[in-house]
């Protein structure tokens, strides 16, 4: 009966993991945005990167400022695509820069898009190349980097969705590596236990008389046919899930299942737990590969983002038109990125101006939309100057707006600079000093010159004809936080794509690891609880033959190795020397087995350690040279941000690969030196 | 060396032809070489004596050949070394046991013992058979190798002890077809639970162990090495302490058609597990294979097939910024530093409006136009 259920389990095991239906993919679209820049900004842009090729320092200086002036005015939080350009321009041309203009330049250049990482990141390497021993500056400039990750939704996806590709597709190979190992190492146990659910063939030969006997034709066909059939079984079990669609990882899963049971109490089981728990973090990396693609398809919060934050193309203020039309409750990104990219085209316009405060109505009320109402007013005024002065009605009602921003949010320097402006301009002088105070504790000091501006122009006795300057010290809200912006992002609209998918799940689709793997995880314990409690195959301690206790009884009508009990059963006349030359020349044949498994230590890092029962060590090195397989594998990253692009990864080899490879082939070899007696 | 008091005295075995002789020369002192051949046989044994002992038996048992196959059988050598042993020893014309011993395959020791042993068995045998034609030289021999000493008087005390014994012990081991088991496999019946706790000699334990239902004793002798007398006897012992049992009607066809079936039916379960499996591979491959034209494209190739047009689009953008660098060119691009010269494809497959590299055919996308297109107001690429 337990025979029929563990072949019954056997058989049905690998059919589990046969895969269902798949679903179908959406088609496939590179889906490249359109870029349009405000013409405004465009020529300067233009100029920029033509003056940056012919290294004219004062005239890159002037148009970078410029830029930066237009951007404020525009009410545009970063110009990405003029700072991607940028970027990819200084990065051949910076190093031809005398030194002290060149750090100049990339620290000045981080105003045109202050939420653009690359940026900051360019500061790192201009000042390595230019000023190497100017550590503290490169650390602070990476560390804005970092912090302005956080405010680049579009990178930092992109970032995730590359890491995850490499972390997911090292799990997989270390995963079927692992279970690969380890069943490699415990197959001969389960092959014999395999072979006894099904009748017993005559015994193994013990003397040469059987052997003799067993030479015989019709012996050596039956027995060859046995154990091809054994073989057959075995196999087609343990490796039927790869054509049944259950691809590398479910059988993986299927391997550890069933050799569960004859892992070691330490550390091999704790290790084959860690490989299936590997599965569990599949899930979430295919997902999170698959993020950057999904967001950036249709109508996704990234548009908003973009047309909130940056430029965008007139197609995509039709998207946000069509989202805004929709009769589903309205979202508030969408409806201030609607207004906002309204706005950076033309910020100077009345009619545009009025037209995006009434657009800010079909927004629900946030304190976003509160300051956006504010700097939309304030930009009103101007544009509406009566004679020399700002229209004095908007004003009021922009101080107002100004004023009510801050009692929700106290430390926004966005509302205090509006307020600021809007007393400045009504003549409430000591008001406008005693905000600017405020706002002097809260800026940076990079722009302590807008105070001194503000200041400045609103005591004007003309301001209207400085309304460029003061429209270009309104500020919009900040960039959302990236949490801010995939909020709302349900599971169900990423398409999760794992790595080498077909190889590893076949037709499983990635959705089904979210509780295949748990599931497994379950099924291991199980498996390893319920088969301790079976008289399991083991190998002889003594001899290292395969055997269990019932084949033990049936062939001496004891408990103990019958290979050891032939040995203690020999003849008398036989020389004890000669039993210990014996034993020599099995010692000799096992030390080959183990040359065999430490060169296989050295070629594939991790295998060896497995096969020797190292198992946390294979682990980790086994781990280390899937990731570093990856990078071989795989050295350029699938995902690309198409805005931010700032230009390839340099020609050259990569360096990072063969460094890695190279630490962990190391310590395998150290490793397996260190450990050559055991 | 002379006859004494302690000369064993004729019992049932006296009336064999070697007992006698042996006897005489011992009796006379006489050295020489007494040949043995079995009536009606050409097959001849000389048996060598010098100063009252046997030192040399010329018999195929007792070669170097006979020794090695006896070692194979009790498992000191392997039928590999063996065969490599002969042909290294023939390649390098030395004897065989001489290389056996050089490669430290087997010791001197061992094989002048395991000769020896052989020697006591055939003359054992000699000794108690009554059809033998007996005749003796009794010259000095000369150029015959002392390989063993084995003492008149012993072989002759041995030869009546086992005519003594012989009559118990065939009333249990009647004949070499016999075949015994387990007192625990037949009966059920406790055996000690440990194998060391087994309160029986060696030579009893080795029998013991083979022992298991199905071989006969000619088969137990054969894979013991011990002689027909000596596994009958521990057979005998085991049979007074009710370890093993004979096995009446179970001759070797029995034990030969048990294995037969069992291995039959091993294979047959095999079969059915093997078409089993077989069968359910077919079954799913083949209802997966109706349903191949709903699979879904890999979107992991999507993704590796979009990643260029997508560093292509990207560069496309920061050259539309330029005034010098043509987005249409690549290689206006790779000298810009803009793209890798290995995204040459995507480039094409981008200015020739296509977004999917496996669909060549496909309609120009509108936005990969508009991209490619560049803004309106650039006038200034060649």
């Amino acid at each position: 009966m337990r025979r029929a259920a563990f072949l019954l389990v056997l058989l049905v095991l690998p059919v589990g993991l046969h895969a269902g239906t798949p679903v179908p993919e959406p088609p496939l679209s590179v889906n490249l945005p359109s870029d349009e820049l405000p013409p405004a900004i465009l020529e300067p842009a233009r100029r920029l990167l033509a003056a940056l090729r012919v290294h004219e320092v004062t005239s890159i200086e002037e148009r970078i400022e410029a830029l930066v002036a237009l951007r404020r005015q525009a009410l545009i939080a970063d110009l990405t695509p003029v700072a991607a350009a940028f970027v990819a321009r200084f990065r051949r041309e910076g190093p031809a820069l005398d030194a002290g203009d060149a750090i100049r330049i990339a620290y000045e250049a981080v105003d045109l898009a202050p939420d653009f990482p690359p940026l900051y990141f360019n500061v790192v390497r201009t000042l390595w190349t230019h000023d190497p021993a100017s550590v503290g500056p490169m650390v602070r400039a990476a560390l804005d980097g970092l912090h302005a990750l956080g405010r680049y939704p579009r990178g930092l996806v992109t970032l995730a969705g590359n890491l995850a590709f490499r972390a997911s597709l090292a799990l997989s190979v270390a995963f079927v590596l692992l279970a690969g190992m380890l069943l490699f190492r415990h197959v001969r146990r389960l092959a014999h236990d395999v072979g006894d659910l099904f009748p017993a063939a005559p015994s193994h030969a013990f003397s040469a008389s059987e052997i003799a006997r067993s030479r015989r034709a019709r012996f050596i066909t039956e027995s060859g046919l046995a154990r091809a059939l054994a073989a057959g079984v075995a196999g087609l079990a343990l490796f039927l899930p790869i054509p049944l669609g259950s691809g590398l990882v479910g059988t993986g899963l299927l391997w550890l299942i069933v050799v569960g049971p004859y892992l070691r109490r330490g550390g091999e089981t704790a290790v084959a737990a860690c490989s299936v728990a590997f599965a569990f973090l599949l899930w979430p990396l295919a997902v999170l590969t698959g993020l950057p693609g999904s967001l950036a398809r249709g109508d996704g919060p990234l548009l908003a983002w973009r047309c909130a934050h940056e430029t965008c193309a007139s197609r995509d203020i039709e998207a946000l038109e069509a989202i805004a039309a929709r009769d589903d409750a309205p979202d508030s990104r969408s409806a201030i990125a609607l207004v906002l990219a309204r706005v950076h085209r033309d910020p100077a316009d009345p009619a545009v101006l009025a037209a995006a405060l009434s657009g800010l109505d079909a927004a629900p009320a946030d304190d976003a939309v509160a300051l956006l109402r504010a700097d939309f007013t304030l930009l009103l005024a101007l544009a509406e100057c009566e004679g020399p002065t700002p229209n004095r009605d908007r004003l009021v009602e922009a101080r107002k707006g100004f004023e009510s921003v801050p009692a929700s949010s106290p430390l926004s320097p966005e509302a205090l600079r509006g307020l600021a402006i809007a007393q400045g301009l009504l003549g409430e002088r000591s008001d406008m000093e005693a905000t600017l105070t405020r706002l002097v504790q809260l800026l940076p000091e990079r722009d302590l010159a807008s105070v001194m501006a503000i200041r400045a122009t609103t005591a004007r006795e003309n301001p209207c004809a400085h309304a460029a300057t003061l429209r270009a010290e309104v500020r919009p809200p900040p960039p959302p936080g990236v949490l801010r912006v995939l909020r709302g992002i349900t599971l169900a609209s990423v398409l999760p794509v794992l790595a080498q998918e077909a190889t590893f799940l076949g037709r499983i689709p990635v959705d089904v690891l979210a509780w295949l793997a748990p599931v497994a995880l379950v099924a291991f314990f199980l498996s390893v609880r319920l088969g301790r409690r079976r008289d399991l195959a083991y190998a002889c301690a003594r001899c290292g033959n395969v055997t269990c206790g019932a084949c033990n009884v049936r062939a001496s009508g004891f408990d103990y190795c019958p290979t050891c009990l032939l040995e203690q059963v020999r003849p008398a006349f036989i020389d004890p020397l000669d039993l210990m030359a014996l034993q020599g020349r099995r010692e000799a044949e096992n030390r080959f087995g183990r040359l065999a498994v430490s060169m296989l230590s050295l070629v594939v890092p991790g295998a060896g350690q497995l096969l020797r029962g190292r198992a946390v060590r294979g682990l980790f090195l086994v781990c280390g040279l899937a990731f570093a397989t990856t990078l071989v594998w795989y050295p350029r990253s699938p995902h690309v941000d198409i805005e931010g692009f700032t230009g390839p990864p340099s020609g050259a080899l990569p360096t990072l690969p063969p460094l890695f490879l190279a630490v962990v082939y190391f310590l395998s070899a150290l490793e397996t030196w260190l450990d050559r007696k055991r | 060396m002379t006859p004494s008091s302690r000369d064993p005295e004729p019992q049932a075995s006296s009336g064999s032809p070697l007992y006698r002789t042996l006897l005489e020369a011992y009796r006379s002192g006489r050295d020489g070489v007494i040949t043995v051949a079995r009536s009606g046989e050409d097959t001849r044994t000389p048996i060598t004596l010098r100063r009252g002992r046997v030192v040399s038996v010329s018999h195929n048992n007792t070669t170097i050949q006979g020794v090695a196959s006896m070692l194979v059988r009790v498992g000191i050598l392997s039928d590999r070394e063996l065969e490599k042993a002969r042909r290294e020893a023939t390649r390098r014309e030395v004897y065989l046991e001489d290389y056996l011993v050089q490669r430290g395959l087997i010791s001197k020791g061992t094989i002048a013992a395991a000769r020896e042993k052989a020697a006591v068995e055939l003359l054992m045998d000699f000794l108690l058979r009554h059809d033998l034609e007996v005749t003796a030289t009794w010259s000095a021999p000369r150029g015959v190798r002392e390989t063993f000493a084995l003492p008149i008087p012993y072989l002759l005390k041995e030869a009546q002890r086992r005519a003594s014994l012989a009559p118990a012990i065939r009333r249990v081991v009647t004949g070499p077809d016999c075949v015994f088991a387990k007192a625990s496999d037949v009966h059920g019946r406790e055996v000690p639970a440990r194998w060391e706790d087994l309160q029986v000699s060696a030579a009893e334990r080795q029998v013991y162990f083979f022992v298991d239902g199905r071989r006969t004793v000619s088969d137990l002798i054969l894979a013991t090495s011990q002689s027909e007398f000596e596994v009958a006897l521990a057979l005998h012992a085991l049979v007074e302490m009710q370890l093993v049992i004979p096995v009446h009607g179970a001759g070797p066809g029995r034990a030969t058609r048990h294995a037969e079936r069992s291995a039959l039916a091993r294979i047959g379960g095999l079969t059915v597990a093997v078409i089993a499996l077989l069968g359910v591979l077919y079954l799913v491959l083949g209802a997966g294979a109706g349903g191949q034209a709903s699979l879904r494209p890999d979107p992991f190739e999507s993704l590796l097939q979009e990643a260029p047009l997508r560093r292509i689009a990207g560069a496309i953008r920061i050259a539309n910024l330029c005034a010098d660098v043509d987005p249409t060119s690549h290689e206006d691009l790779v000298r810009a530093g803009l793209a890798l010269p290995e995204d040459r494809r995507a480039s094409i497959l981008l200015r020739a409006g296509q977004s999917d590299p496996r669909d060549a055919a496909s309609p120009v996308g509108e936005s990969n136009a508009e991209t490619l297109g560049g803004h309106d107001s650039r006038g200034d690429h060649p």
